[in-house]
């Protein structure tokens, strides 16, 4: 793979546009590193009324707010699209409805203006929003990306260049927050609701389970644990136990703090990294950020994280990774597609130094 | 007049580019790829062949809806992407009319019918009449999401010719033989898919009624609300009682008509509601008996929500009253309902209108300046109740 460096002494601004899920979002980004200005539309307020993110009315909302959302950003930043060398777009993984009005947006945007067009991954603009809150983080390092739809653990092993170690089997560790703190009458959002009132339960007042996949010892499986919390919601019920939410949320959390800490040190001491970073909407998680820090100075390994504006979904990270991408000669075309299964690390097109 | 124009609501992907009268390029295909990745590469090959310099684009016209809603979000959101990098307006063109006018100038009623799942199709029925210089499209029947069976006896009532257009015809060709009355034929191959081309045409046509918009403000009209929406309504609505919220999707089944006198009280009572100074019962009876007087109301579900309407001199039309329900402003039935009596007006050879209008008023002044109406001076003290000067609007 040819990683010729193309932006070795010019400034490169990119406006991004990211529309996977429930934000509508838009940022100009300077060199990868410096964010001139990010906008978030959020959705949030809507979908709480179904109890979750409803495809539909997301995508709907995107192709509403989008001009709005874009303008703001180059307003922010006191620009003008004509001063963008690149227009940047999350392509996957999303829903893809939501990443379709992006895409189209953002292709259409370039054809008018002659800006090129880049498309980015999702979860490396999660990755990338690192390099946004620490200017001195350069890869190789390990990172642990926790979402709403994703739980993955990444080597970095250069700029644009990903490793899969290990992601879940089954629900992801944010999906799994949702669906206990539904259970346990929090509502949506489930994650920052059960590290809110975790704060007030004891973490080990129920022994969940810490489940362990058996071929692969990075992999996660977060589905077993939400059984277990269910389980014994029921079983409480039928002998008419008193549940104590706090509790129940502390022991929860626990289990799902655990089993990332774990698997993430394990990673860290067989790829022999001395850092570590955290990324993706539970990494805003009190508990977990925690947990990490506390080991990661046990063991002298440096440990990053993003501010929590910077966890969520937001274009400016999206705008960070694609800096790198457009250093190594990546450029999309028109006939770019969203690709709601995109994995992480594949190149669907675009070659590197191909354009 | 350059239209550039994107139709992606069904099956076909089509883009075209319309100057003045003349198609000057059009690509249309209908293949398994999905839209996203064939429309902005249709385009690229469109500017390069034609060799089209995008700066001198005046709007970009697209298929607004109804249709496959993912469709829809692509050629609106590429529009959208498209306005807001070149600067310049989206003219919304209804994908049923677009079906509808490559039937141009027939004598026969147009049905497109569009396949929306669930058993229904996306519909309207259309007509053509003679303008000034060309055939004009006219509604019969608003576009809708209905059962065949509903709009099939609907076509049975009138009684006319009907040719079929559209990607429901191969769904719903068996309960066509089974359930139609009137006679109908069926649009041949070239005819009966979505067309961009048609799109550019009827978006030029827009255009010059001042029936552009932003990039920005530019949203697809679905007609249905998503299922989650609805089922959340619904349960409402068993909760409520059985009232019904108000939801965007009906106001969009709004039906503009002439002013008949059996709606002459309500509107009457309206205008009570309204006006500090409202017309009575006889005046509206008065006018719309009136050769050179045109009246339209906007309905729904059998209720009236408003009225306009215009008197004729020399060429040029005095509107007379603009006139929305209380609850019911600022929702567009107002700008729509003087749309359809400027294109009455058009029909009947007019090239301008005035009107005016309370210099405070600034919701109606913007409804005015969207249809390209331009204030010309101030009428001091116009008005009573309270004293105020008017202000005078043209459009020419």
């Amino acid at each position: 793979m040819q990683t010729e460096n193309q932006c070795s002494d010019k400034d490169i601004t990119i406006l991004a546009i990211e529309s996977s899920c429930d934000e509508t979002a838009a940022a100009v980004v300077r060199n990868g590193r410096e964010v001139l200005s990010n906008m978030i539309s959020s959705q949030i307020d809507l979908h709480t009324l179904y109890g979750g993110v409803v495809p539909e009315i997301a995508s709907r909302k995107h192709t509403e707010r989008i001009n709005q959302v874009t303008g703001e950003a180059l307003a922010a930043a006191g620009m003008t699209l004509q001063e963008m060398d690149a227009v940047a777009v999350t392509y996957g993984p999303g829903l893809v409805g939501a990443l379709l009005v992006g895409v189209s947006f953002a292709k259409a945007v370039s054809f008018a203006s002659g800006i090129p067009l880049i498309g980015v991954h999702h979860i490396e603009g999660h990755i990338s929003a690192n390099y946004i809150d620490n200017k001195e983080l350069e890869p190789p390092f390990v990172c642990l990306v926790v979402s709403g739809g994703h739980s993955h653990l990444v080597r970095v092993r250069d700029y644009g260049e990903y490793e899969i170690l290990g992601r879940t089997r089954d629900d992801a560790a944010g999906e799994a927050f949702d669906k206990v703190a539904r259970a346990i009458g929090l509502g949506y959002p489930g994650g920052p609701k059960i590290d809110k009132v975790s704060k007030e339960g004891n973490p080990d007042a129920i022994p969940f389970p810490r489940a362990k996949v058996a071929d692969s010892v990075y992999d996660f499986s977060f589905s077993g644990l939400k059984s277990a919390v269910l389980n014994y919601l029921n079983s409480c019920e039928m002998k008419g136990i008193r549940v104590c939410q706090a509790d129940v949320a502390a022991s929860f959390q626990k289990a799902v703090v655990d089993v990332l800490v774990e698997h993430s040190m394990q990673a860290v001491r067989e790829c022999g990294s001395d850092k570590f970073a955290i990324a993706g909407g539970v990494a805003s998680n009190t508990a977990l950020r925690a947990a990490l820090e506390k080991e990661c100075a046990a063991r002298g390994i440096a440990f990053y994280r993003p501010t929590p504006i910077m966890c969520t979904d937001n274009a400016a990270m999206i705008g960070a990774a694609a800096y790198y991408e457009y250093c190594r000669g990546v450029r999309h075309g028109y006939d770019l597609n969203a690709v709601p299964n995109l994995k992480l690390g594949d190149r669907v097109q675009g070659s590197p130094g191909l354009v | 007049m350059k239209i550039l124009a994107l139709d992606s609501s069904g099956l076909v992907a089509s883009v075209a580019l319309v100057e003045n009268d003349n198609l000057i390029a059009e690509y249309t295909i209908q293949y398994k790829k999905t839209h996203s990745q064939t429309l902005l590469p249709m385009l690229e090959e469109i500017r390069d062949m034609v060799e089209l310099d995008l700066s001198t684009v005046d709007a970009i016209a697209v298929a607004a809806g109804p249709g496959s809603f993912t469709g829809l979000r692509i050629g609106s959101a590429t529009a959208k992407g498209l306005a807001f990098a070149m600067e310049k307006p989206i003219i919304p063109v209804p994908t049923l009319e677009g079906l509808a006018y490559q039937m141009y100038g027939t004598d026969a009623v147009v049905c497109p019918i569009m396949d929306a799942r669930r058993n229904q199709v996306y519909t309207g029925i259309y007509e053509f009449v003679e303008g000034r210089d060309r055939y004009d499209m006219r509604v019969i029947k608003e576009r809708c999401a209905v059962s065949f069976d509903e709009i099939a006896q609907e076509l049975n009532g009138i009684g006319r010719k009907v040719i079929f257009t559209g990607d429901g015809i191969p769904v719903f060709k068996d309960r066509m033989g089974e359930i139609m009355q009137a006679p109908y034929l069926l649009a041949p191959a070239h005819r009966n898919r979505q067309s961009a081309a048609c799109i550019a045409a009827l978006g030029s046509i827009y255009y010059t009624q001042g029936r552009a918009v932003s990039g920005a403000e530019h949203v697809p009209e679905y007609l249905r609300l998503s299922q989650a929406e609805r089922e959340r309504s619904e349960k409402q609505a068993q909760q409520d009682g059985g009232t019904k919220e108000e939801s965007p999707q009906q106001v969009q089944r709004v039906i503009y008509r002439r002013m008949t006198p059996e709606d002459v009280p309500v509107i009457s009572r309206l205008e009570e509601e309204t006006f500090s100074m409202p017309w009575s019962q006889q005046d509206f009876l008065d006018m719309i008996g009136r050769k050179d007087a045109r009246y339209y109301v906007a309905e729904q579900d059998g209720k009236l929500l408003g009225c306009c309407g215009l008197l004729m001199a020399a060429g040029e039309g005095s509107i007379t009253n603009v006139m929305i329900r209380p609850g019911m402003r600022n929702r567009g039935i107002g700008t729509e309902m003087l749309r359809h009596l400027l294109a009455e007006g058009d029909r009947a050879g007019l090239t301008a209108y005035t009107l005016e209008v309370r210099v405070s008023n600034a919701a109606a002044i913007h409804v005015y300046e969207k249809l390209g109406f331009v204030s010309e001076g101030i009428r001091p003290g116009f008005y009573e109740k309270p004293a105020e000067d008017a202000m005078i609007l043209w459009k020419r």
